[in-house]
């Protein structure tokens, strides 16, 4: 089991967000959340490397806590920066709105990650960038900035930078919604190719096609809640929950 | 016509007093805007990512030093402070009293600066497990140099004028020295004009500079994208 979620509870001034999310993810896997705008899927995944701090609850990667540990008497003891920074390398992330580093061309927003953070050596890096920048297909746009660049070339270069540390999982939150039906085109074969290779993912999205390509667990949210959970195959063709069979009704 | 009513050739016999003395206020201004620099980049960068205790004594360094008139700064650091045991003389109690002042605001410039940038580059970089020291000397303040050089071009213009207060100790900058000249020929608008065509010059030349340099750092760097061009065709310093 990668990532074990327990309890997740999380309030924005008492108005409830995530109630009681409870989820496992195992190595390799590919998970979509699907729901409404508001059911909570990216405060959910946002929690998972503590981007958002949750109310109450634990996520857990590999046996190791995120955003804290339990001390000796089972009492919760939040990470320091550094500790929780620590702790963060090992989950990637790709935004909607890419937020590749402005001032950073193509390659160096790859390599300052692996450069900066993980103290390699700066060929070292730039060399692994440029193999990255190859894998997303972007091998001529290595001097490019993020505003020479279209949107779905700065989120390949995005995936591309998540990749650079070497995380054991990451987090696609709607990183597609940004972008016209043609260069989201570009970044789901980028990820569907990520998947084929064996990278566990979290992808939050609205590209149903793509889920039903490249999921192997679905999860359906509805205010907050988990109302639905099974397999792809299962969650397209019988889905239980009448919630779910709204939705995908709008969709299918 | 206006001209023939004044003394030209006093105002020529003068010029070398004057430039001589706006080598000192250049000076005392340019030090002060550059240990202001100096400190208020790391404070303002505390202020922005420290913990709260030290976030409420930064601003309050910064209340303090904007709520109270530029001569009281001066005037303290030079004669209340020997009471405590610190003797500055004249030219540095001016520095120290103008990198204080500087400082105050350059603090609130570079926080300003710092907080405008996309909340999604801080998340960004902690996302790839970038600490918040990494994130803020890496991401942020490369960008944030960018947006805070009309403000310290302000500021900078700021320093200068405020450098004339410091005539109130005796420090030999231009204000100084034309006060000397007034009361030891009294003559006015000859060296009055001659003082603030000085002050002119050197804060004209100043803002070209600030401008020159905003274009450099502006030319790489996605202008049109981050919709930041008003500000080179906004030369709104004072």
């Amino acid at each position: 089991m990668l990532l074990k979620v327990e309890n997740l509870y999380k309030n924005y001034n008492q108005v409830p967000a995530l109630i009681d999310i409870n989820l496992e993810v195992k190595l390799g896997e590919h998970l979509v959340l699907l729901g409404a705008s508001g059911s909570g899927k990216s405060t959910l995944l946002r929690c998972l490397n503590w981007l958002e701090v949750p109310t109450k609850g634990t996520v857990c990667l590999d046996g190791q806590f995120i955003g804290g540990q339990f001390n000796s008497e089972e009492q919760w003891v939040p990470d320091s920066p550094p500790k929780l920074a620590k702790k963060r390398r090992e989950i990637g992330m790709v935004f909607q709105g890419f937020h590749l580093f402005a001032h950073l061309n193509a390659l160096d927003n790859i390599a300052i990650g692996p450069q900066k953070v993980l103290k390699k050596s700066k060929a070292t890096c730039r060399e692994l960038a440029r193999y990255l920048l190859d894998k997303v297909h972007l091998k001529d746009h290595a001097d490019k900035y993020p505003w020479q660049l279209s949107g779905g070339e700065q989120q390949r270069v995005a995936i591309a930078r998540a990749l650079a540390m070497n995380p054991k999982l990451i987090l696609f939150d709607e990183p597609t919604s940004a972008l016209d039906p043609r260069l989201t085109h570009e970044v789901l074969r980028v990820m569907q190719e990520l998947a084929e290779e064996g990278m566990t993912m979290i992808v939050v999205t609205h590209e149903i096609r793509f889920a039903q390509q490249v999921a192997d667990t679905v999860i359906f949210m509805d205010h907050g809640k988990i109302v639905e959970r099974s397999s792809a195959a299962q969650f397209f063709t019988r889905p239980q929950h009448q919630k779910t069979q709204e939705f995908l009704s709008y969709v299918l | 016509m206006v001209l023939i009513a004044l003394d030209l050739k006093f105002m020529w016999q003068i010029v070398p007093d004057i430039l001589q003395a706006s080598l000192i206020t250049i000076e005392i201004s340019t030090l002060a805007v550059l240990f202001g620099i100096v400190t208020g980049l790391p404070l303002g960068g505390l202020r922005v990512l420290g913990s709260p205790f030290i976030k409420v004594m930064i601003q309050g360094f910064v209340d303090f030093v904007r709520g109270v008139p530029p001569l009281l700064h001066i005037a303290f650091i030079y004669f209340a402070l020997p009471n405590f045991g610190i003797r500055l003389d004249e030219f540095w109690t001016g520095v120290v009293a103008l990198t204080i002042i500087a400082a105050g605001y350059e603090v609130e410039i570079v926080r300003a600066a710092i907080e405008s940038i996309d909340r999604g580059q801080s998340e960004a970089a902690l996302s790839i497990g970038m600490d918040q020291r990494t994130t803020l000397t890496q991401i942020l303040l490369p960008q944030a140099l960018k947006r805070m050089l009309p403000a310290l071009t302000n500021e900078l213009a700021n320093v200068i004028k405020a450098s004339s207060l410091l005539s109130v100790i005796s420090v030999n900058e231009l204000m100084k020295v034309g006060n000397a000249l007034i009361f030891e020929h009294f003559v006015f608008a000859e060296v009055l004009i001659q003082v603030a065509i000085m002050y002119l010059v050197i804060i004209s030349f100043l803002v070209w500079l600030s401008a020159y340099l905003e274009a450099q750092m502006f030319s790489f760097g996605g202008l049109q994208q981050s919709g930041l061009g008003a500000h080179i065709s906004n030369q709104n310093i004072r």
